[in-house]
């Protein structure tokens, strides 16, 4: 933190001295220390460690069902006419929010819980393109799109909860 | 503060976050108040603040004083308030509690320290922020820029704008 700048006019002077007078701290509520108090969560009760396993879980299970998909040999696929076009950006939003709500956090959250979110939001991301490109290869593959439908609302689904675990901490 | 004090709040003596928090509440609290205009917000953000200092408090390895430390969890929890809110907030009320003190509202000092609240309360969410962590908290605007995502060439113009402001409202 620095000092604020001198004032430039002299008119200015006087919001200098008010601002010097004013107080730096202020009493809070009388009831704020038995609220924060009542939500003090025991250190073993602590929910960073199931955070964690939560959040690691829901991309393995996301990337064990994309792997399973893209291993698949071509003449298992069946041969089935599209059924709808799959929209993969509608997350766009959800993970920007997911994002802004990790960098707010980056004060309490650990180095080591953001980089674990980073890495599967990472290896999520790739799972989907992974998957988007198999479709672009084999358009008309049904079951690739249902996997991309199905592993897309899956990461929709993962980064709404891990912002609410986040925002929650 | 004992150097004990914050060795047993890591390891969750929460008689020893109490002391913490008797120490550093008010200025955490001001701050809060100034930030988001309400003191019912303000109120809330302070017990998320120390909410969340609490969670942290293991990992704190002090890199930074505890006081810096704890401003800027409640400036960042101030700031997601007020991002949060779509609507435009009501007016700072520290004068609420501030003018029924009886002899202080005599005081030319406090009347013009009551004038410079409402003024700041006028600014927009966005200004008074710049001008609240700027002029009364003393961040840099590199460590506004960092908590914002404003520019420090936008957060300059932004507080040489609320300084004009204010001043004409406070008067010669």
């Amino acid at each position: 933190m620095t000092t604020p700048q001198q004032p430039d006019e002299p008119h200015e002077q006087r919001l200098d001295d008010a601002l010097d007078r004013l107080p730096r701290e202020l009493e809070p509520p009388s009831d704020a220390w038995p609220a924060v108090r009542a939500r003090l969560a025991p250190r073993s009760r602590q929910k960073r460690a199931p955070f964690l396993v939560i959040v690691a879980a829901a991309a393995a299970v996301l990337l064990l069902t994309t792997s399973v998909l893209l291993f698949r040999s071509p003449s298992e696929r069946p041969l089935l006419t599209p059924v709808a076009n799959v929209d993969t950006s509608g997350g766009a939003r959800l993970l920007s929010e997911l994002r802004a709500e990790l960098e707010a956090r980056r004060d309490v959250l650990s180095p080591e819980t953001i980089r674990i979110v980073e890495e599967n939001l990472r290896a999520i991301n790739i799972a989907i393109a992974q998957t988007a490109q198999a479709l672009a290869d084999d358009p008309g593959n049904v079951q690739l799109e249902l996997m991309l439908t199905k592993v897309t609302r899956q990461r929709d689904e993962f980064v709404r909860e891990t912002t609410s675990m986040v925002s929650d901490l | 503060m004992p150097a004990d004090v914050l060795r047993r709040a890591q390891r969750g003596d929460e008689h020893a976050f109490a002391e913490i928090y008797e120490l550093h509440a008010p200025r955490l609290y001001a701050t809060c108040l100034r930030l988001t205009g309400e003191t019912a917000a303000a109120n809330d953000v302070l017990q998320d603040s120390f909410v969340r200092a609490w969670d942290a408090l293991p990992e704190y390895r002090g890199d930074s004083a505890l006081a810096t430390w704890l401003h800027r969890i409640a400036v960042n929890a101030s700031l997601e308030h007020l991002r949060r809110e779509a609507r435009r907030l009501r007016r700072v009320q520290p004068v609420a509690s501030l003018e029924s003190t009886g002899a202080a509202e005599r005081d030319a000092h406090v009347a013009e320290r009551l004038d410079l609240e409402r003024a700041i309360g006028t600014l927009s969410a966005d200004a008074r922020v710049v001008f609240v962590l700027r002029a009364v908290d003393g961040y840099s605007y590199a460590e506004i820029s960092d908590l914002t995502g404003s520019s420090e060439v936008a957060l300059r113009a932004q507080f040489a704008r609320s300084r004009r402001t204010l001043a004409e409202y406070l008067g010669p």
